[in-house]
């Protein structure tokens, strides 16, 4: 009996073979290097160049097979004796499981910091050249201000709110290992003409973006992390058959409804408040006023009534409105500077990765893009190109190169504020002048004589063109002394050049008083660096895991500069500056900064339940004074996986996960003083005189001048509750110390300010991001997601005990950096419509003398709570998705209103509805706006009147697209094929008061100028894979 | 392995040498080493100079108060340049008034680093090997820099601190003597009769250093002729007629175009008309702040102030014009044709800042205060004439008081635009006639220090109660 037995469990033991193969979900193909293990034990292969495998020995006890491959999620099959088919599903989970982190990659699920990332998908979907906009409103504690809409404008980024008054308040961006330059250039950026070198990156070239928040995930950043780190990933290849895909997008944009408040009056709507405006001054002054002083003094003999006034009016403005019943001029200038601009985008990639792990893969993009602004006379074109590659020929050595090349041309032009901008132009204008007059010649008699906003953006109008030339190189080099041990480094070279060329053309006043004036610049940027770690990763004793790395990392750079102008042109059409007569100014720069360092980081977890992590960094900077050349960081980070405890057994079927971290550490700001030299005591040369050379002394030197140092503590929970419902939960207290202040010296010294670390601030808030896999079905997937954050920032210390004091803002102790410090309005009396102040600094009497007002405090322009709430739903191929961002509580300024909404004292220039509507009457009238007229006085001085609540609702994108059944594609050779339409700020919903074209447009001051709107735009496109 | 160790310690190597962190500055050189040679002084003579010029000073802003504050231009509404200025909106927070105080300081401080580092080379003229011209050339910059510091401080007190008649001792400013003012040290405002002893003091040793150097450089510079017409306008604010006479004398003929009489024609009608649109220097130019087409303010300039941003001179300023003056040839309607550029730059203009026609009129008056009637009225005919209705010294008044309200208007006619009301009205004590205000006493009138000067917390010593002394409606 026994040897039956025996018999038959020898049977049982007998090898067997196994065989199938492996594919992917998403597009057929086979998946080469896939793992197959026999479950339980060590048995198991790999998938071959066509996704098959052979298991043989497999005893036959084995029950399970598991199949598995990065990036896909693991699949567990039965042992089937017949040839067995696998089909692996793509794990867009996969992308939460990996945080790209200093120097290094770590899994989430180990990563004790706070860091948000954002896929391909989101980034892939918006439509501006800048990449980086695609994190608006998608990072928890990330505010974005976009204060212009112009193709290639920067954006301003806060990370966890403003951690600086004086010094560089931009994050660190890093692109795949390497620092890249993102300061904004512009040798007219002072009169807002600059762009952003993140235009040059190519948004589709982008796997991820990662912001780091918090002290365990920058700290190792060092000197140049307080305001927080943005890494950005590009694609890489991977193992198998070459992919190809192509993309066109084409689409428009245009200006965004504008609030109908903030629209100007047409012709006889300006009519008629102009002659009322004249009328009620004459009511108030008599032969004082403009009406009786002029009619009186020249014997006009114009009747005080509304006809009178009319004929006043043409007199007065040399016939306009005799013109204008004439000729019929009505013109909408704001229609006539901006255009439906044409966007269009194509490009291509090929990635590949030959048969196995040896073999070189490779990533390769080319791309163009070409964006015509809303605002005629701005647009930019770019063509980029990228290599990536990567080889490990043996098990000792890995290399690798990314190589990013790009051209990007922008036509700029000033900014809001400017005379030559035409979106300020078209609210100056007025209009019963015409764009043209009779004979068809440009009509210089506007509202500003000369200023013709139409001809100025004409073809032999102004110019203002940038091009950037980049590239950036940056090959790497592995050695894998062991499986636990190994050294990377890698180099860089940053390769910035700009050419600007600007034109004041004869068709502006300035240009024509100069016959003209051509200038070019030309700044070449080179950024060196290098980083070396040696990096050793183990584990013991099977549940105890750890991560080292030690590092030294090196950056010089060198920025250099040439200007040239020249004016008194001999033709208005060509603009060359060899063809001017009188050279203006020529000049050279030159700059170097040095920045060194050495950094070491170390992980620990055990059992995956319990992480901890530490960092130290030391950063050296030229730019730091003598005695404190090198600047020590450090941070200590925990995490505490509750949920994998053993008392927790029985939750296990509702909460997946709960995590708690905290972390605390010190980060650095090393962009001190204004200059790389601001430490050091220096005459400067310049100052120049009748043809001769003249010296002055520029600035106190401070040999202890250091960098800013911001102490982050965060604390923060993760929950999956369901499977389905994930909760991210931080809190943070940032407290930036040391921070650099132009400290207010005495003006009998020469100069008016010292640099010294002397400042502090406080940021403390709330971010909080809640996720929602409602359905996950085959036909089936909608996901809901929402974030929110607020941050509370504080003053803490200034130089002095006197706070900073402007005309409408103040920045003092106990107070945000940016605090809302003016008169405040009353409203009009009802009886006079005379405009009413609120007297002295507290209580409730008002007085019609506007210097008997006194300042009060009246809100900041911080939103209480900003974020945004997002969908996407699909359903078999059709994909849909909607992104919403809201801001509660900032309040808007609007600067631009003081002229916009004038009540007949600017004579020449146009009003806004908000007057038309508006403007107080009759006795007994309850409004805001005060009586109008052509003698006014303080009526439009900085108060509380253009004060607004800035909360509102965007909808920031919404896309749609189609993914073709297989079915279709197959006979054609192609893998997938999908068309879809982007939309992105469809429309804005603002609060009721709000004056402007948008709320989210706007520098984060809070200071409304003629900021160039964000624009609505769409795009078609499709997108083929080979 | 070997080779693998050998590559680790050459990149090792490379990353850390490529580190000096004292980063070499290719524009800028350290204070400790601003003056070592003669071309030193020259460049921070220079530096000074540009200043002077520059927008926030006599370039623009303190020449621009001289008019607007005085009821002499309106700034216009629309483009807002100005035009809180010519309607009395003054706050502590103004940044014009600002401006000149930092400014003023500026050229104050440059002056003194200049005046001080020069004292040094002219110390070691031997090591230096320094010969007699070069050693002349040195005193020349050095005395041009004390004049520069005390037409600094002139025009710094007569804005800030109430004129030195009628106050000596009440604040004035704080003064910078042989010594840069440190950063962070506290400085306390010397009397008014202090500031004019230190503006005395350095007029005193600009005239014996000039002397000593007996180099006399163009009008564009503040040479002997420049030093003495600012003696002139000094010594008239202090009250010290007979000096400031006897200076206006020296700088005409110092200038030696002319006598500044009535029977002097230099410049003729024509050239005194055109003289407004070309740089070149004449016969009126004592001291002159030369500009250029690749070195004018642009939009900041006097030019485009009175040209695109739309300021106009008030009624009450073009009404003491006789139909028949040369003068009104210089207003287009009711704005000035002085700031008109040239024809191929339109920002460029020279600024007038002492003019021959100054200084006769300053005899006049000193003639007329002293009840020489006849030699008053020979003076005043230089400029007078230029009104084709007075076609002869009987027609000006005979009495003391006539004369002076006709200077007080002739000062109007002559210098309309060029920013000498303000200061001309309070030394003489007048009340200006504003639209919608009240007669306005301008010599009770001080604009504050400026805020940020005093949150500094270094000079706190404010001019209280100034609010008062603005005009009432």
């Amino acid at each position: 009996m026994t040897c039956l037995f025996i018999g038959i469990g020898l049977v049982n033991a007998q090898i067997s073979k196994v065989t199938g193969v492996v594919t992917s979900e998403e597009d057929g193909l086979p998946v080469v290097g896939a793992s197959v293990l026999v479950k339980g034990t060590t048995q198991g292969t790999v998938t071959d160049m066509d996704g098959k495998f052979e298991l043989t020995n497999v005893p036959s006890s084995a029950k399970t097979l598991m199949i598995s491959f990065i990036g896909m999620r693991t699949q567990e099959v039965p042992v089937s004796k017949s040839h067995m088919s696998v089909v692996l599903k793509t794990d867009t989970e996969m992308l939460d499981e990996v945080v790209v982190t200093g120097y290094g990659v770590t899994k989430k699920a180990a990563f004790t910091g706070a860091a948000t990332t954002v896929g391909s998908d989101k980034i892939d979907s918006k439509n501006d050249a800048n990449p980086i906009k695609a994190l608006e409103g998608s990072v928890p504690g990330l505010q974005m201000s976009v204060g212009s809409g112009q193709p290639g404008a920067p954006a301003t980024i806060y990370v966890r709110g403003r951690n600086s008054l004086n010094s560089g308040t931009q994050p660190l961006y890093v692109v795949d290992g390497v620092p890249f330059y993102a300061d904004a250039v512009g040798v007219r950026s002072s009169e807002g003409q600059e762009s952003s070198p993140l235009a040059s990156l190519n948004a589709s070239d982008i796997e991820s973006m990662t912001v780091l928040k918090d002290a365990t995930a920058t700290s190792i950043y060092g000197a140049r992390a307080a305001n927080g780190v943005i890494v950005i990933t590009t694609k890489r290849g991977k193992a198998g058959k070459p992919q190809v895909n192509f993309t066109a997008k084409v689409g428009f944009e245009t200006l965004p409804s504008v609030p109908n408040n903030y629209k100007r009056v047409n012709a006889a709507q300006h009519l008629e408040l102009a002659s009322e405006a004249l009328l009620n001054g004459y009511e108030d002054y008599g032969t004082g006023s403009t009406f009786g002083y002029y009619n009186e003094g020249y014997g006009m003999g114009f009747s005080y009534d509304q006809q009178g006034a009319l004929n006043f009016y043409d007199w007065y403005t040399g016939g306009w409105y005799s013109n204008h019943k004439e000729y019929g001029y009505d013109v909408d200038w704001l229609d006539e500077v901006t255009r439906t601009g044409l966007i269009q985008e194509y490009g291509f990639d090929i990635s590949g990765g030959g048969s196995g792990d040896r073999s070189a893969k490779y990533f390769l993009s080319m791309n163009y893009l070409n964006q015509e602004g809303l605002v005629i006379g701005k647009d930019l074109e770019r063509y980029s190109f990228r290599f990536n590659l990567d080889h490990q020929p043996s098990k000792y050595i890995k290399y690798g190169v990314n190589t990013n090349l790009s051209y990007t041309e922008t036509n700029m032009g000033a900014g809001g504020g400017y005379f030559s901008d035409p979106i300020t132009m078209a609210y100056m204008m007025n209009p019963l002048t015409p764009v043209r007059d009779q004979n068809g010649d440009w009509n210089w008699d506007t509202s500003y004589a000369g200023y013709n906003p139409v001809a100025q953006r004409s073809e032999n109008g102004d110019k203002s063109n940038a091009k950037n030339y980049r590239a950036i190189v940056s090959p790497y080099l592995q050695l894998n002394f062991s499986k636990n041990l190994f050294w990377l480094t890698r180099a860089s070279i940053d390769l910035m050049i700009v050419d600007e060329f600007g034109y004041w053309s004869f068709l502006q006043p300035q240009g024509k008083d100069m016959r003209g004036m051509g200038e070019d610049n030309y700044t070449t940027n080179t950024q060196l660096t290098i980083t070396n770690t040696l990096n050793y990763v183990n584990t013991f004793g099977e549940k105890h895991n750890v991560n080292f790395l030690l590092g030294h990392e090196g950056q010089k750079t060198l920025n250099k500069s040439a200007y040239l102008s020249s004016s008194n042109y001999p033709v208005d059409y060509l603009n060359q500056v060899s063809n001017a007569a009188v050279p203006g100014s020529a000049a050279t720069y030159k700059y170097d900064l040095v920045l060194a360092s050495f950094f070491a980081n170390a992980q620990y977890d055990y059992d995956n339940k319990y992480y901890l992590s530490g960092s130290l960094r030391y950063d050296a900077s030229s730019r730091f004074g003598s005695n404190h050349r090198w600047a020590p960081f450090w941070s200590v980070g925990g995490k505490y996986r509750i949920s994998s405890e053993a008392f927790m057994e029985g939750t296990k079927d509702w909460l997946t996960n709960l995590t708690i971290r905290a972390s605390y550490g010190t980060s650095g700001n090393q962009e001190v003083g204004g200059s790389w030299y601001a430490a050091r005591d220096l005459f400067g040369f310049g100052w120049n005189y009748n043809n001769l050379p003249g010296m002055a002394h520029e600035q106190f030197g401070n040999d202890d001048l250091k960098w800013e140092q911001t102490g982050k503590f965060n604390v923060g929970l993760d929950m999956t509750l369901f499977d389905f419902l994930t909760i991210e939960l931080d809190y943070y207290n940032h407290l930036t110390k040391d921070m650099v202040f132009a400290v207010p010296v005495s003006m009998t010294t020469g100069l008016a300010s010292y640099y010294k670390n002397i400042g502090e601030l406080s940021n403390k808030g709330f971010e909080a991001s809640i996720n929602a896999k409602i359905i996950n079905t085959e036909d089936w997937t909608w996901s809901v997601g929402v974030t929110g954050s607020l941050n509370k920032n504080e003053v803490k210390k200034l130089s002095t005990d006197n706070p900073i004091e402007g005309s409408i803002q103040i920045t003092e102790v106990g107070y945000p950096i940016y605090q809302y410090k003016m008169k405040e309005y009353a409203g009009v009396d009802p009886e006079t419509g005379a405009a009413l102040w609120y007297k002295g600094t507290e209580g409730k009497e008002t007085t019609t003398n506007y210097n008997e007002a006194g300042k009060r405090y009246l809100g900041d322009p911080h939103p209480d709570l900003a974020g945004s709430i997002n969908t996407s739903l699909r359903w078999k191929n059709l994909d849909f998705a909607i992104q919403l961002n809201y801001s509660m509580g900032a309040k808007i300024y609007g600067s631009n209103l003081r002229y916009d909404e004038q009540i007949g004292g600017s004579f020449y220039e146009n009003f806004t509805n908000y007057i038309y509507e508006n403007r107080w009457q009759k006795p007994g009238d309850i409004t805001d706006v005060p009586r109008l007229s052509a003698d006014a006085g303080y009526e439009n001085s900085a108060s509380s009147r253009f004060l607004m609540d800035g909360d509102y609702l965007k909808i920031r994108s919404v896309s749609i697209g189609y993914t073709l059944p297989q079915s279709w594609l197959g006979k054609y050779g192609i893998k997938n094929c999908r068309i879809f339409a982007n939309a992105e700020n469809l429309y804005t919903f603002c609060a009721d008061n709000y004056r402007g074209f948008d709320p989210a447009g706007i520098t984060p001051d809070g200071v409304q100028w003629w900021n160039y709107p964000l624009p609505r735009s769409v795009m078609f496109g499709v997108n083929v894979g080979f | 392995m070997k080779n693998i160790k050998s590559l680790l310690l050459a990149v090792l190597t490379l990353g850390i040498s490529a580190c000096d962190f004292d980063t070499e500055n290719y524009q800028q050189i350290p204070t400790e080493d601003a003056y070592q040679s003669l071309q030193d002084i020259q460049n921070g003579m220079n530096g000074a100079y540009y200043a002077v010029g520059n927008y926030p000073f006599l370039g623009n802003y303190a020449t621009a108060y001289g008019d607007f504050c005085a009821g002499i231009s309106n700034g216009s509404r629309s483009s807002g340049h100005f035009y809180y200025q010519s309607a009395w909106i003054v706050q502590d927070t103004d940044s014009e008034l600002e401006s000149i105080w930092n400014y003023g300081f500026k050229i104050i401080d440059r002056c003194t680093r200049t005046i001080q580092g020069g004292k040094e080379i002219l110390a070691n003229a031997s090591t230096l090997n320094l010969d007699e011209d070069e050693i002349a050339e040195a005193k020349s910059y050095i005395s041009q820099c004390h004049a520069m510091k005390a037409l600094a401080y002139y025009y710094l007190v007569n804005l800030f601190a109430y004129p030195y008649q009628s106050n000596p001792s009440g604040l004035g400013l704080p003064l910078v003597v042989d010594e840069p003012i440190k950063e962070f040290e506290n400085i306390d405002r010397a009397s008014v009769e202090a500031t004019y002893a230190q503006i005395k003091s350095d007029i005193e040793d600009a005239e014996t250093l000039a002397e000593e150097s007996g180099i006399v450089p163009s009008a564009f510079y503040m040479g002997p002729m420049a030093i003495q017409a600012l003696k002139a306008r000094v010594y008239m604010a202090l009250g010290e007629y007979e000096t400031a006479k006897n200076a206006a004398l020296a700088a005409i003929e110092l200038k030696g175009k002319g006598n500044g009489k009535g029977n002097d024609n230099e410049p003729i009608d024509e050239a005194y008309v055109s003289m407004w649109t070309s740089l070149a220097i004449t016969s009126e130019d004592l001291f002159t702040i030369a500009k250029s087409e690749n070195d004018n303010l642009s939009a900041n300039s006097l030019n485009t102030l009175y040209g695109s941003y739309g300021a106009t001179f008030t009624n009450e300023a073009l009404s003491v014009f006789g139909p028949n003056d040369i003068r009104t040839r210089l207003l287009d309607g009711n704005t000035t044709l002085k700031y008109a550029g040239l024809p191929t730059s339109a920002a460029t203009s020279n600024i007038p800042v002492f003019r021959k026609s100054e200084m006769s009129l300053i005899i006049a008056e000193v003639d007329a205060r002293a009840g020489r009637i006849d030699d008053a009225k020979d003076y005043l005919f230089y400029t007078a004439k230029r009104d084709k209705d007075i076609a002869s010294v009987d027609d000006l008044p005979s009495t003391t008081e006539g004369l002076l309200e006709f200077i007080s208007d002739e000062r109007i006619r002559e210098f309309a635009g060029e920013g000498h009301r303000f200061y001309d009205a309070r030394r003489m004590g007048l009340k200006i006639n504003i639209q919608g205000y009240q007669p306005f006493d301008i010599a009770n009138f001080v604009f504050p220090i400026p805020a940020n000067e005093i949150n500094a917390g270094f000079c706190t010593q404010q001019n209280e109660g100034w609010e008062s002394g603005l005009p009432q409606r």
